[in-house]
C-alpha cells in the first residue's frame, strides 16, 4: 500500500517544535517498520492537538500497519467524522476487512473507490468484501473496474465470471419465484439440461415453454436441435420451418433486450432489462449475465497459464464429473499456487472420485498435519471408509464429529464406520444426528440396521418403515417424470 | 509330515488347461448396447449320463438383431471325454440355440433321468429336453415358458413339494433393440454403458411344473411378479429353515430380493426385514452373482454376491431366525473385493480343509473404466481362502496373471481327482478352464445323488444343498461334494431327500465319489 507517502499530509498540520520533532519521529519509526511505537507518538500528537483527523488518520493507519485493527478502527472512525483525507476510508475499511467484519467495510472502502477510482488494491478489497457477505451485485463494479484496470490478473477475470454467474442465478431465482409458470422460466431450465446433454429432460421443457409462450424466438430451433441429437431429422424439419414463421424481431422499431442481446451488446441488454420485473426481462438478464461470465473466462482462458485457469477448467471438469480430468487440472493449479488448502482439498476429492486412495492420502497427510479441522479428519476418516477400513477411520470420525457435532456429513459416516465395526449401540446417535442429510432413504436404513443389530426391534421397524416411505416417494417422483419425460413428435 | 501339518500349508492353486475352444461371442457395438456387456453362463451337468461332468455355455448373437449369425454364434456343448480333453457335440446335440443366450440352468424337469436345460437370453428363452440319446429336443413352445423379457438366469427348485421341478427366471430392465441413449463422456466422445437406472425394472418369472411337459405361469398368483427388479443371479436355500426352498436373487443397483416360500404356493419378499436386500449402508449395488450356502459351517445357509468395485462383495451371515448380518467387513472380504468387480461367485472348498473358499470371476462391466477412475476392465479371477469365517487372499493361485473380461463361472470336479475345478467365460474370449492342482489338500468326499436336487446333506457338521443354480447365470448338476481336511476316518452321511426321507450312511470311505439314490419307502 502507498502508505508513507501520506504521512506528511498529517504531518504538515503541526506546529511547534517538539509536536515536529516527535511526527518525525513518528514518521521515521514507520520508515522503520516500527508501526506500533509509531502509533503511541501518533496517539500523544493526537491528544496535544485535538480534532486533528489527519493525526488520527496517522495514528489509525499506524496501528493497522502493526495489526492493531480493533484498535485502529474507533479511531480511524474518529478520523473520518473529522474530515480526515480519503486514505481513513481505506485504512478504516482494511481495518473491518482483518476484523471479520466485512459488510462494515463497504462503505468507506466505497468512498475511497470515489476518491480513487483507479486504486487497484481498494478495488480488490471490495470484491473480497462483497464476496464475503455474498453480495455478488456489490462486487461487481470492482470487477468490471479491476478488469480495465488491470487485465493481466487472471483472478479478477476468474472471479469476474463467477460473479456474472452467480447473478445470473439469482435472477434466475428470482424469476422462478415470481413466474414460475412462465414460458421464459421453462425455456430456462431447458437450456440447463441441453447444456449438460439431458436430451429428454430438455425436450419436456422446451415444450412446456412453448406452450406458454409460442412466439417466443429459439424455442422450435431448440426441439428442432433435440430433434436432429436424437436421430429424429425427420421430426426437426416442422420445427425448423415454425422457427422461420416466428421472423426476426423488429430491432429497428424499438430497442429491446433482445435485440440488444442478438447484436451481442450484454450490457445493453441488462440495461433495457434492469426496469422491468417481467419474467421476458428476468429471462434476457439471465442471458446476457450469462453470456458476460463466457466472455470472462473466455479472456481468462487467453491469458497465460494461471492457477485461477486451471481452477477454472478443474471446476468445469468436476461439474461434468470428469474427476480424473478435474484432478489434473487441480495439481496444475497446486503447481501454479502451492500450498492452497482450497486447491488441494479439491484435488483431494477429485482423486476420492477417481479412486486414487494411495494419491489422495499424499495430498492430505500435510494438510491434516498443518491444519486438523474437523473438515480435514472428516475427509480422513472418508478416506479410510472408501477403502474399506472402518476401523481406521473411526478416530478421525471421532474427531470430526467432537470438534463439530453440526458437521452431519462426518456423522452419517461415523455411523456407518461403527456399524461396519460392529459396535451398532454407538453408531444410533450419530446416524440419528445425520437423518437432515437424508435424502433417499439410505441412513434411516443405516439406522434401523443399527437398531436391529443393537436388539431393538421396535425402533428397527420404525426406522425401516420410514426408509420405505421415502423410497416409495422417490419411486413415484420417478415414474412421474419419467412419464412427462419423452421425446415425442412435433 | 502328517496331513494336519501339510493342511495347514495347503495352497490353493489353479491351472489354466484350455481344451476348449469356446470363444463367447458378446457382439460389441459402438452403440454400448448393455446386453452385450452380460452374457457368459454356463451349465456343468452330465449329460450324457457318462459320470463325467460336461459343459455347456450360453453364447451371444448379432446385435441389435438378436441373430446368430453362424457357427461361431451358436451355444456351445462339450462332452467330457476325461483327462482334460473336451469333445464339441454341439451340432449332434442340437443346442445350437437361437438369440441372445445368456444364462443356463440345468436339471432333469421331466424326472426321466436325464438333466435336461433351460437357457435364458434375451426376449427369448429356450427348454431343451434331453432325450438320453444324446440329443435335445427344443420344447420350448410346448412347455409353455415363452417370453419376451431380457432374461439373464433361471433355476429349478421345487418350490410346491410336488415332486416336480419348477422354474424360476431372473429378469433384468426393458431393453427395445431401438434403445440408443448416448452414455458416458460426449466431451471426449467417450460412449460407455448405460447406467442401470435407463432399464426399466421387470418382474421375475416363476413357471408351475404341470408334470406333463407343460409349465404354468404362476408368477402373478405366486406373489413373485409383484416386485420388479433387475434381476442378474437367482439361487436357492431354505434359510429359515420351515422345509421349504427360498429364492434370492439379486438385482443390479436395486435391493435385491428374498423370496420366502410360505408354503401355500406363494412367495412373500422380505429381503429388507431379513438384511440381505442391502448393504447397512442402504445404497443399492450393482449386484450380479450370487451363492447362498453355508461357509461357515453352523447349519445355515448365507449369501455371498458380487458387485462392482468400490461397493465389495457383501458377504450376508444368516443368524438363524430369518435374518442375516452384514459380514462384509468382518470376514475381510470388503477389504479383498473393494478394487475388484465380480460377476461369478461361489463358496467351495478348493483345498478340502473343511472350510468353504471363496471364487470370484473378475472384470469391470464398462471396458473403458480406466479413463473414469482408477479400475480396469481386465481383471483376474481371485480366490480368498477361507479360515473361521475369516478370508484371505491367495497370493500364488495361479489365477492372478489372466487378465480378462471374465463373466460366468461354475465349478465342479471335472476330473474327478477329489479337488473342485472352475471354468470361467470371458467376453470375446476362450473359455478359462481352471484345473485345481493344490497340493497337500485334505480328505474328501463327493456324493452323486440320483435324481436328488433339493436333497440336503451332512457330512461332520457340514452342511450342503443340492441345488444347480450358483454364481452369475450358471447352473451346476453334479456330486455334492465335501472337502474333509485330516483325518481319514470313515464318514457318517445324512441325507434328507426332497421326498423328506432322511438316509444316513454310516462308515462311508473318504476320498471316493459315491452315488446314492433314495431308499425304496
Amino acid at each position: 500500500m502507498r502508505l508513507l507517502c501520506l504521512i506528511p499530509i498529517a504531518a504538515a498540520l503541526l506546529s511547534g517544535q517538539p509536536l515536529e520533532q516527535k511526527a518525525a519521529q513518528a514518521r521515521s519509526l514507520m520508515e522503520a517498520g516500527r508501526f506500533a511505537d509509531a502509533a503511541l507518538l501518533w496517539a500523544d500528537l493526537a491528544k496535544a492537538v485535538p480534532g486533528n483527523g489527519g493525526l488520527l488518520l496517522n495514528q489509525g493507519m499506524s496501528l493497522h500497519m502493526s495489526g492493531a485493527d480493533a484498535k485502529a478502527i474507533p479511531v480511524l472512525e474518529s478520523a473520518v467524522k473529522l474530515g480526515a483525507p480519503p486514505p481513513a476510508f481505506l485504512f478504516l475499511g482494511a481495518s473491518y476487512l482483518r476484523t471479520n467484519q466485512p459488510a462494515k467495510a463497504l462503505a468507506p472502502l466505497k468512498r475511497f473507490a470515489a476518491a480513487d477510482p483507479n486504486h487497484v488494491e481498494v478495488r480488490l478489497m471490495l470484491v473480497d468484501a462483497a464476496g464475503l457477505t455474498n453480495q455478488p451485485a456489490e462486487a461487481l463494479p470492482h470487477l468490471e473496474a479491476l478488469a480495465n484496470l488491470d487485465p493481466q490478473r487472471p483472478a479478477v477475470w476468474y472471479q469476474l465470471g463467477r460473479t456474472y454467474e452467480e447473478l445470473a442465478f439469482a435472477e434466475f431465482t428470482q424469476l422462478e419465484k415470481l413466474f414460475p409458470e412462465s414460458g421464459p422460466h421453462f425455456a430456462l431450465l431447458a437450456e440447463s439440461r441441453s447444456k449438460v446433454s439431458q436430451n429428454r429432460a430438455a425436450f419436456f421443457f422446451y415444450r412446456q415453454a412453448l406452450a406458454k409462450s409460442p412466439n417466443m424466438r429459439g424455442l422450435h430451433q431448440a426441439l428442432a436441435d433435440i430433434y436432429r441429437r436424437t436421430g429424429e431429422p425427420s421430426w426437426a424439419l416442422s420445427e425448423d420451418v415454425a422457427e422461420v414463421k416466428l421472423g426476426e424481431p423488429n430491432c429497428a422499431a424499438a430497442k429491446t433486450p433482445e435485440c440488444a442481446f442478438t447484436a451481442g451488446n450484454f450490457p445493453q441488454t441488462l440495461a433495457l432489462a434492469r426496469p422491468l420485473r417481467t419474467a421476458d426481462a428476468f429471462y434476457w438478464r439471465v442471458r446476457a449475465y450469462d453470456a458476460l461470465a463466457r466472455k470472462a473466462f473466455g479472456r481468462l482462458g487467453q491469458l497465460p497459464e494461471s492457477a485461477e485457469g486451471y481452477r477454472f477448467q478443474a471446476e468445469a471438469h468436476r461439474d461434468a464429473n470428469r474427476h480424473a480430468e478435474a484432478a489434473a487440472a487441480w495439481r496444475e493449479a497446486l503447481r501454479l499456487a502451492p500450498g492452497q488448502p482450497d486447491f488441494a482439498r479439491e484435488l483431494i476429492a477429485a482423486l476420492l472420485q477417481t479412486k486414487q486412495y494411495a494419491e489422495a492420502q499424499k495430498e492430505l497427510d500435510p494438510l491434516l498435519a498443518k491444519s486438523p479441522t474437523a473438515d480435514l479428519n472428516f475427509l480422513q476418516g472418508d478416506l479410510f471408509l472408501a477403502q474399506q477400513q472402518p476401523d481406521q477411520a473411526l478416530p478421525f470420525l471421532k474427531k470430526a464429529a467432537a470438534q463439530d457435532p453440526r458437521l452431519l456429513p462426518a456423522r452419517a459416516a461415523l455411523a456407518r464406520a461403527l456399524l461396519q465395526a460392529g459396535q451398532p449401540a454407538e453408531a444410533l446417535p450419530h446416524a440419528t444426528a445425520a437423518l437432515p442429510l437424508d435424502a433417499d432413504g439410505s441412513l434411516h436404513f443405516q439406522l434401523a440396521r443399527a437398531y436391529q443389530a443393537a436388539g431393538q426391534t421396535e425402533a428397527a421397524a420404525a426406522a425401516m418403515a420410514k426408509y420405505q416411505q421415502i423410497q416409495a416417494r422417490t419411486k413415484a417422483q420417478e415414474r412421474v417424470v419419467d412419464e412427462q419425460v419423452k421425446i415425442t413428435p412435433p | 509330515m502328517n496331513l494336519l501339518f501339510l493342511l495347514a500349508l495347503a495352497q490353493v492353486r489353479f491351472e489354466n488347461v484350455g481344451g476348449v475352444d469356446f470363444v463367447l461371442q458378446n457382439h460389441a457395438t459402438p452403440q454400448k448396447q448393455m446386453i452385450e456387456t452380460m452374457p457368459g453362463g454356463i451349465a456343468i451337468f452330465d449329460y450324457n449320463g457318462d459320470g463325467r461332468p460336461d459343459l455347456f455355455f450360453a453364447n451371444g448373437a448379432t446385435v441389435p438383431a438378436l441373430k446368430k449369425e453362424g457357427p461361431k454364434d451358436w451355444n456351445r456343448l462339450y462332452r467330457n471325454d476325461g483327462n482334460w480333453k473336451f469333445t464339441d457335440v454341439t451340432e449332434s446335440a442340437g443346442l445350437q440355440g437361437e438369440g441372445y443366450a445368456m444364462g443356463a440352468a440345468a436339471a432333469d424337469f421331466d424326472g426321466d433321468g436325464h438333466v435336461d436345460l433351460f437357457v435364458a437370453g434375451v426376449q427369448r428363452n429356450l427348454l431343451y429336453r434331453n432325450l438320453g440319446n444324446g440329443k435335445f429336443a427344443d420344447v420350448t413352445a410346448k412347455s409353455g415358458i415363452k417370453s419376451s423379457e431380457w432374461s439373464v438366469a433361471g433355476g429349478w427348485f421345487d418350490y410346491d413339494g410336488d415332486g416336480r421341478l419348477d422354474l424360476l427366471v431372473a429378469n433384468y430392465g426393458q431393453w427395445t433393440k431401438m434403445q440408443d441413449r448416448f452414455c458416458g463422456d460426449a466431451a471426449r466422445n467417450l460412449r460407455i454403458y448405460c447406467h442401470p437406472k435407463y432399464f426399466e425394472p421387470r418382474p421375475n418369472q416363476l413357471y408351475r411344473n404341470l408334470g406333463n411337459g407343460v409349465f404354468e405361469d404362476v408368477s402373478v398368483k405366486s406373489g413373485i411378479a409383484a416386485h420388479k427388479g433387475r434381476g442378474m443371479a437367482v439361487v436357492f436355500a431354505d434359510y429359515d429353515a420351515d422345509g421349504r426352498l427360498d429364492a434370492f436373487v439379486t438385482n443390479d443397483n436395486l435391493p435385491n430380493f428374498l423370496f420366502r416360500n410360505l408354503g401355500n404356493g406363494k412367495f412373500e419378499e422380505v429381503a429388507l426385514l431379513a438384511g440381505v436386500a442391502l448393504l447397512d449402508h442402504g445404497k443399492p449395488i450393482a449386484s450380479m452373482g450370487a451363492d447362498f450356502r453355508d461357509y461357515d459351517n453352523d447349519g445355515k445357509p448365507d449369501i455371498v454376491l458380487t458387485a462392482l468395485n468400490g461397493e465389495t462383495f457383501p458377504v450376508f451371515r444368516n443368524q438363524g431366525g430369518g435374518s442375516f448380518s452384514d459380514q462384509t467387513f468382518a470376514s475381510q472380504v470388503a477389504r479383498l473385493s473393494n478394487s475388484r468387480s465380480g460377476w461369478g461367485v461361489g463358496f467351495v472348498d478348493f483345498d478340502n480343509d473343511g472350510a468353504k473358499d471363496l471364487f470370484t470371476a473378475n472384470s469391470h462391466v464398462n471396458d473403458l473404466v480406466e479413463k473414469f477412475e482408477a479400475a480396469t476392465y481386465l481383471q483376474a479371477n481371485a480366490v480368498f481362502r477361507q479360515t473361521k469365517g475369516k478370508f484371505a487372499e491367495v497370493p500364488e493361485s495361479g489365477l492372478q496373471s489372466t487378465l480378462a473380461a471374465h463373466r460366468g463361472a461354475a465349478f465342479a470336479d471335472l476330473d474327478q481327482d477329489g479337488r473342485m475345478d472352475a471354468v470361467v467365460t470371458v467376453l470375446s474370449g476362450k473359455v478359462e478352464i481352471w484345473r485345481n492342482v493344490s497340493e497337500n489338500s485334505g480328505h474328501w468326499l463327493q456324493l452323486d445323488l440320483v435324481r436328488g436336487l433339493g436333497a440336503r446333506v451332512e457330512v461332520d457338521g457340514q452342511h450342503q444343498l443340492l441345488m444347480s443354480s450358483v454364481s452369475y447365470a450358471s447352473s451346476v448338476l453334479d456330486a455334492v461334494h465335501f472337502g474333509l481336511g485330516a483325518s481319514a476316518e470313515p464318514r457318517r452321511v445324512t441325507i434328507v431327500w426332497p421326498s423328506g426321507q432322511r438316509q444316513i450312511l454310516n462308515g462311508v470311505k473318504v476320498d471316493q465319489r459315491l452315488r446314492v439314490s433314495e431308499p425304496a419307502r
